[in-house]
């Protein structure tokens, strides 16, 4: 850890980079819209960042990715808006607020869930960005040492623990990153400067375009997909009742330990790859409920069960960018999109980031402060319009949301063959959704394949051809068996469910 | 059937990917690899998935082939290829008019009424944030047929 000088500097370098008058407002356009995509049931963080994604090549990398963390953790902040007063979860992560939120909106507490949900976020947030100050310092550090045999070792973790612990089975989240790793091997090859199944599209020479794919994949797929299944769905604007929001001291106070332990597993959680907010918060959640006294307030509208939810979600978001600035390896799909970014902008992750590119980093965190404020003091004025906007219907956002996707991805390399590929993947995204194959893997293998060959090859030129290099170093061979164990526990556990799905199936039939 | 169709893709997708990248390049050794090792192995880990998944449904019964709608897939896309086919012709605001028209269609409900002013409505939009704001050198329109 750094010492208390070294500290002071940092901090005031933070605050220097992220308190000009350019990085303030792309900080509040960042919370802002992020309030609004999570909002928005449908549209979550991933579309959102892959929609702005092409405005941040206009900026300096410091500023696109002020912007694009805005988005992501103000997302979770919106959700828990929607998962109140409306029993929708915003984004997955808001899940669980909706249990007992929802049931105090019911009793005409909405306007208190609401302020538990707000005040839970902001000090779980502020609880994560912390262990962010202290912690990254120190992974950077340990990371240093690290060659292409460890590095290839923890992608192959990032990528498998993204998919183990995914919904649907884990074979399938595998197809899907081994898919997007093949989608990020189009290009020229690094290593001979051949190309590769580039069938004679220039365009392609750098590789398939990571905005192109990004909304394809979560644009204009889950356009389609939502069209299907939710086409003319609106909100019954009776159903949002508020009431006082007034919450005394003794109804304050018993908060203080749920918020406590609830931020430490959600900074926990986040840190980890392959897990996010939204198991935080169910993890959260779950321990709140074995904790406590009396169990079977949880669900008729305790506040405990919405501080936990809401706290370790927020503090999940901000450790969550640990990994990716540490190491240079994201945790999720949507932490592969800003790594995206900055690589885009060229700047090199990974361990050296730190100390290539202080003002990125702490520039970064002052603004994580900074945007927990904003979204403090905005949302509760602000609540009144985001219901509001959840009126309109779908289909006449249908055509704004493509224009969008459209004229972003078209202003990135000003080629309409960028347009054509988002119709392609886009609806290639929709198939493989349908057949049950997630898509965020598949970002997350196209984010990290290059790295990963890259590390591959080089690892095995190091070794002469032998395998055993892996196993031989002991921070490789942990993580290898950890992704092991990962492996065999994601595809045991999808089978016993999908067992007990069928047993199900069959009692209520038979 | 959903996973045997969806293993079998994969399992035929690793195949042919596979095959592929070993055609058109040098495979290597494991020493010094070449530009088609990594792919190859790609290509085989998905069909060895591919099988993985479609082996369950075999046995066992498992899940219907999935419901596509195809008006909204459809739709969508069209929107998506008009947009790619008018800007470089036409300019931007053509293009913008021309998928939000197609894209109108997409869910029903939309009276012709809603479609103008959603056509005029986007089009000053994209002007504003696009060209206005962030300056992208996008030409409002032009005759390049």
């Amino acid at each position: 850890m750094e010492t208390f000088g070294q500290f002071f500097a940092d901090i005031s370098l933070g605050f220097a980079t992220a308190i000009s008058p350019g990085n303030i407002m792309w900080c509040f356009l960042g919370v802002s819209t992020g309030t609004f995509t999570g909002v928005l049931p449908g549209i979550g963080p991933i579309t959102a960042i892959s929609l702005l994604l092409p405005l941040t090549f206009h900026l300096d990398p410091t500023s696109a990715l002020i912007m694009l963390a805005g988005i992501w953790y103000g997302s979770t902040f919106g959700g828990c808006i929607t998962a109140i007063l409306l029993n929708i979860p915003g984004t997955p992560a808001n899940a669980v607020t909706c249990i007992d939120g929802h049931a105090m909106a019911n009793q005409g507490r909405a306007s208190q869930a609401l302020f538990i949900a707000v005040m839970s976020s902001f000090l779980g947030g502020c609880f994560g960005i912390i262990i962010m100050m202290a912690f990254t310092g120190s992974i950077s550090q340990i990371a240093l040492s690290f060659s292409s045999v460890e590095y290839f070792s923890l992608i192959v973790l990032g990528l498998v623990a993204a998919t183990a612990i995914s919904h649907e089975a884990a074979l399938k989240g595998l197809a899907s990153v081994v898919v997007g790793v093949m989608v990020g091997t189009v290009g020229t090859d690094v290593y001979s400067g051949d190309m590769r199944f580039t069938f004679g599209y220039i365009e392609l020479a750098e590789g398939v375009s990571l905005v192109a794919l990004a909304m394809g994949l979560f644009g204009i797929s889950e356009i389609i997909a939502s069209l299907q299944y939710r086409a003319n769905r609106t909100v019954d604007r009776s159903s949002v009742r508020l009431g006082a929001m007034k919450l005394s001291l003794s109804e304050i106070r018993p908060l203080t330990f749920p918020i406590l332990r609830a931020s430490s597993i959600g900074s926990l959680l986040g840190a980890l790859p392959g897990t996010g907010p939204a198991i935080a918060s169910f993890m959260a959640y779950a321990v709140e409920t074995r904790v406590t006294k009396d169990r079977s307030r949880f669900g008729r509208g305790a506040p405990e069960g919405v501080a936990a939810a809401e706290s370790a979600n927020n503090a999940a978001d901000m450790t969550a960018f640990i990994p990716t600035l540490s190491l240079g390896i994201p945790g999720s799909p949507t932490m592969a999109l800003m790594l995206g970014a900055l690589i885009i902008n060229g700047i090199a992750p990974g361990p050296m980031l730190m100390s290539n590119e202080p003002e990125l980093f702490w520039g970064l965190v002052v603004s994580f402060w900074l945007g927990s404020l904003i979204l403090l003091g905005l949302s509760i004025p602000l609540i009144g319009i985001w219901v509001r906007l959840l009126m309109v219907p779908y289909r006449i956002l249908v055509p704004a949301i493509i224009m969008f996707i459209c004229i972003g991805t078209y202003s990135v390399h000003n080629t309409s063959f960028d347009v054509w590929l988002i119709a392609v993947l886009g609806l290639a995204g929709y198939l493989l959704r349908q057949f049950g194959f997630p898509a965020a893997p598949l970002l997350l293998g196209f984010v990290l394949g290059p790295m990963l060959e890259d590390h591959f090859r080089r690892a095995m030129l190091l070794s002469r051809g032998d395998f055993m290099t892996f196993v031989e170093s002991p921070v490789s061979l942990v993580t290898l068996l950890i992704t092991l164990a990962l492996l065999v526990w994601g595809i045991w556990s999808g089978r016993r469910e999908c067992g007990q799905l069928r047993a199900a199936k069959e009692d209520s039939l038979g | 059937m959903r996973n045997i169709v969806g293993g079998a893709a994969m399992t035929i997708g690793g195949i042919v990917y596979a095959w592929v990248a070993a055609s058109n390049h040098d495979l290597g050794t494991l020493r010094q690899m070449g530009t088609a090792m990594f792919p190859v192995g790609l290509g085989v880990l998905l069909a060895v998935l591919g099988v993985a998944i479609l082996l369950p449904d075999i046995i066992r019964r498992g899940d219907a082939l999935p419901h596509f709608s195809f008006r909204a897939g459809a739709v969508v896309i069209a929107s998506v290829a008009v947009f790619a086919l008018t800007v470089d012709r036409f300019g931007l605001i053509p293009s913008v008019v021309a998928s939000t028209v197609v894209a109108a269609y997409a869910a029903p409900g939309n009276r012709p009424m809603t479609v103008l002013l959603l056509c005029v409505l986007l089009s000053v939009l994209a002007w504003v944030v696009f060209v206005l704001i962030l300056q992208m050198p996008i030409p409002l329109w032009q005759w390049r047929p």
